[in-house]
């Protein structure tokens, strides 16, 4: 379910073809199309300077209007790779079936709402440890215009589904989420989306380019350093796999081979935004713990004026120009009327804005 | 509304809604200052406070404002205006309870096409980004309709209602999972449409009190009855899951509350 950069980059490497058919779903008409008039498409994994490449053969693609749940009752397991906010219509697709689901969704909460849509507890969250972009470099697209390009990552799911071939590296929830969720969400999610902002503001296309500007990565590694400050203080994860977890993720950023969109990372910044989650959520743990999100507040603000026409969060621009400050505080992003964020926030926009600008003027 | 900026109007009525939340929020005058022929139909200063800033701020659409506090009948029917509630569930207000809300629509031909309301006291902002697109504090939402043995529904009424009424709303309590009176119809609309209810209906509702939430409801997917009472301001309405809207309007045919058509 969801033929993009997970579904079609990267879950075709954890899974062994020789065992099972592939059948994907997607709402977009021209992806589908294309899988079934080529029945194949290549996708691409970095390797060191290289990439490697694996021709995925497809059984059947669909649209969820044309899928018949009928016609796949026996399948061994979906994997959800939707965005959370369209878990609950693709699950919806599924219900009253048995098919155990498998949801690369990073919101965990998501499992139990697909529960409640399809009627059975066969449904299990997974966290791929990986980034996959959702194209390709050009030269690679001229040769298959479904090319796409990923990491060579790890897929962690938590123990349940059965029958499956793979590479999976299965865990109980509880290890699932503190050991893999959550260094995925402020490690990787919360810093990634920074840099996606950063790089919307300088105008470039791909996340590395962002990095390439000095004022930017310094501001990605700032948020990445406050972050790890606050998880140590936080949870008991050893401090080791903490810091290389780091340096890992900060060379991800900076993969030239993976050509990740700005635009895929960015896109629905009031998402991003969420109270609980990786820009917002992220800022209040620092404050509670009594770490200054210097620069986690400047990717908050970064994602505040992210503005793309094509974007499903776009009314963003129309809700901040005409709401004052503390308005859009309380009830966009749900702070406290006086909590510190909030007063951060009113205080700071105005020169974290001057200098995120300032930032595009240099890289123009 | 090809001619009209919608981004503008959007941004103008909210702009101006939360204008008057503030007003609602920071207010002290929440002692009615006269009644307007019921004990239920009151007006506070902080309501003519808010209606003259909606009145102000709206006014700059060029387009005309129709205000419960300021109500000009002679220039009360244009093709396009804006419906201003600076209070709706006023008692509620003054009785320190959340349920009340600052109301703008804008009504185009009859159709209720745009609204914003807001219940600062719930931390609540509804409005349209567009006629078919709703949002709940920033973030889209669509209502998803269900059946009426499974349905929460509030009912208004308005400042005299008939004994008929009373008997109505008694019996869609014991048909469904129960029916609230909220005091707030905008409010009532906006939980319909958002899912928190399933349906809400109201008898000779004021164009204001519902024209914002209306149209909410409307974006949001919601079936919509609405009667219009002729050469008034008033109308009967029913908004919610297709289901229980048609399960309500039946039960009113049924106490001829609702023209059989």
């Amino acid at each position: 379910m969801g033929a993009g950069a997970i579904g079609r980059g990267y879950l075709p490497w954890t899974l062994d073809e020789a065992q099972h058919d592939f059948i994907f779903i997607d709402s977009n008409q021209e992806i589908v199309d294309r899988l079934n008039a080529y029945g194949a498409y290549t996708t691409y994994r970095v390797k060191g300077d290289v990439y490697e490449s694996r021709l995925v053969k497809v059984k059947a693609a669909f649209t969820p209007t044309t899928f018949q749940l009928a016609d796949y009752q026996d399948a061994i397991a979906c994997f959800f790779s939707v965005g959370p906010r369209n878990v609950y219509r693709a699950a919806q697709m599924l219900a009253g079936s048995s098919i155990p689901l498998i949801l690369c969704e990073n919101e965990p909460e998501s499992v139990a709402v697909a529960k409640r849509i399809v009627g059975h507890d066969a449904v299990y969250f997974a966290v791929p440890d990986v980034i996959t972009s959702n194209t390709a470099p050009l030269a690679l697209l001229a040769q298959d215009p479904l090319a796409i390009t990923t990491e060579n990552g790890v897929l962690y799911a938590e123990f349940g589904p059965t029958g499956l071939h793979s590479d999976i590296s299965f865990l109980t929830r509880g290890e699932l989420l503190r050991i893999q969720w959550t260094p995925k969400l402020y490690l990787h999610n919360t810093p990634h989306c920074i840099t996606a902002y950063l790089g919307a503001l300088m105008g470039v296309t791909y996340v590395h380019e962002a990095m390439m500007h000095p004022k930017a990565a310094q501001l990605v590694e700032g948020a990445m350093t406050e972050m790890l400050q606050t998880l140590k203080l936080q949870w008991d994860i050893p401090h080791e796999f903490l810091d290389w977890y780091a340096l890992k993720e900060l060379s991800r950023f900076r993969c030239q081979l993976l050509c990740d969109p700005v635009a895929r990372v960015a896109r629905e910044p009031l998402r991003k935004l969420e109270l609980h989650g990786r820009l917002i959520g992220a800022a209040q743990m620092c404050l509670t713990l009594g770490v200054l999100p210097q620069n986690l507040l400047k990717g908050i603000v970064g994602a505040l004026l992210f503005e793309n026409v094509h974007d499903p969060d776009q009314h963003i621009g129309i809700m901040r120009n005409a709401m004052t400050i503390p308005d859009f505080n309380r009830y966009v992003l749900g702070l406290r009327t006086g909590e510190p964020l909030d007063l951060m926030l009113r205080e700071k926009i105005g020169s974290i804005t001057s200098e995120l600008r300032e930032i595009k003027k240099d890289f123009t | 509304m090809s001619d009209i900026d919608v981004n503008t109007l959007v941004k103008t009525a909210l702009n101006a809604v939360l204008a008057g939340c503030q007003i609602a929020e920071t207010s002290s005058a929440t002692m009615s200052l006269n009644n307007k022929g019921s004990f239920r139909d009151i007006v506070t200063q902080t309501d003519i406070d808010i209606s003259d800033l909606l009145i102000k701020k709206l006014s700059t659409t060029g387009l005309p404002v129709i205000s419960e506090e300021k109500f000009d009948s002679a220039k009360s029917n244009p093709d396009i205006f804006w419906a201003v509630d600076p209070i709706d569930g006023t008692v509620n207000f003054a009785n320190g309870l959340s349920q009340y809300a600052v109301s703008v629509g804008l009504i185009m031909k009859n159709v209720f096409k745009l609204g914003v309301v807001c219940a600062p006291a719930l931390d609540e902002l509804y409005f349209t980004l567009t006629p078919e697109r709703s949002l709940l504090n920033g973030k889209p939402f669509a209502h998803t309709h269900r059946s009426s043995e499974n349905a929460l529904v509030a009912a208004s009424f308005a400042a005299r209602a008939s004994m008929i009424q009373y008997d109505l709303f008694k019996q869609i309590n014991e048909s469904t999972r129960g029916c609230l009176r909220t005091g707030c119809a905008a409010l009532n609309i906006c939980w319909a449409a958002s899912g928190k209810l399933q349906a809400a209906y109201g008898f000779a509702a004021k164009l204001w009190d519902v024209a914002g939430a209306l149209a909410i409801a409307r974006a949001a997917g919601c079936e919509i009855v609405v009667s219009h009472i002729p050469n008034t301001l008033t109308l009967d309405y029913c908004a919610g899951s297709k289901d229980v809207v048609r399960h309500i309007i039946e039960m009113a045919q049924a106490n001829k509350l609702w023209d059989q058509k």
